[in-house]
């Protein structure tokens, strides 16, 4: 029997470092360096892996629409900051 | 589970893609797929292109002063034309019977300029980016410099060996971990790794059920 993954509950989890994602069967984690865009439509916010792969956060799992866009702010806040930080690092390397 | 971990290092390229996407393509829809495709699709064109020609006859006749019944009377006469019909039937073997001769180095060359665009060769996004994947009895690993991720053999849809390639697809056909061919030692290599994921996806399979 195939699991479908698509449309199984899901935990996000953000920091500073990364953004995460748990379903039953997988955990997927990148850095936000490697995140390619942060978008927020109406009830959605969306965080670009490639243009076609993203973790998509629904409006309706969050209590009200102050912690969605609390959300949103800090994932835009994480993501700006790693942006700023990248070119450090590729001198450095 | 039985079986030691194996664990590959890899790195795709735009190139390995669009080669991947044209075999995949042509594994998956023999002749007869691409044709019945082609012909549904552009009938579905044909039939939209009707409808807005009935509307236009439809507004201009009207604006004319004409009456509703003389533009069915119109519409009527210009179908029972047989050349009307003759231009139907060239239409749609200039749109379909060319699907049958599409070659597979045509939808590589359609899929390439998708792949390649915006990516920069110094700088690989996340998916074209070195990558270590470890396939291990319970789970599938993947490390690159952006993140990791792991999962389960449950989720795995199908295992697979495609000229070039070796693939586990998740979800269905369209995504999953596809590592090219020099990525192995040999082809006795590749049929090892392959046989092993095989029955560690079997295995997860009957699990879950």
């Amino acid at each position: 029997m195939l699991v479908s993954e698509n449309y199984s509950k899901r935990k996000v989890i953000i920091n500073s470092a990364f953004a995460k994602e748990i379903t039953r069967y997988s955990e997927y984690q990148i850095h936000w360096q490697g995140i390619e865009r942060v978008q927020k439509a109406a009830d959605f916010v969306f965080l670009y892996v490639t243009g076609m792969n993203a973790f998509i956060i629904p409006k309706r799992a969050f209590a009200d629409e102050a912690a969605f866009e609390r959300f949103y702010q800090a994932c835009l806040e994480y993501w700006n900051a790693a942006k700023e930080r990248e070119p450090a690092a590729e001198g450095a390397a | 589970m039985s079986g030691e971990a194996i664990t590959i290092e890899y790195q795709r390229t735009p190139d390995d893609m669009a080669r991947f996407c044209a075999k995949s393509y042509f594994k998956r829809t023999g002749t007869a797929g691409r044709f019945k495709n082609s012909l549904f699709s552009n009938l579905r064109g044909m039939l939209a292109g009707i409808c807005i020609l009935f509307a236009v006859l439809l507004f201009v006749t009207m604006a004319d002063g004409q009456s509703v019944p003389d533009v069915f009377m119109l519409t009527f006469a210009v179908f029972s034309t047989p050349f009307l019909w003759i231009f139907f039937g060239a239409c749609l073997a200039v749109c379909v019977l060319p699907s049958l001769f599409k070659c597979e180095s045509c939808v590589y060359r359609r899929c390439r300029k998708s792949f390649g665009a915006g990516e920069n060769p110094d700088k690989p996004s996340v998916f074209y980016c070195q990558k270590t994947l470890t396939l291990s009895p319970d789970t599938i690993t993947e490390e690159s410099a952006y993140g990791r991720s792991d999962l389960f053999w449950t989720v795995v849809s199908s295992v697979e060996v495609l000229d070039g390639f070796f693939c586990l697809f998740i979800g269905g056909t369209d995504g999953g971990y596809i590592v090219p061919d020099r990525y192995f030692a040999s082809a006795a290599e590749k049929q090892r790794v392959y046989e092993q994921c095989l029955t560690w996806h079997e295995v997860a399979q009957e699990k879950a059920a």
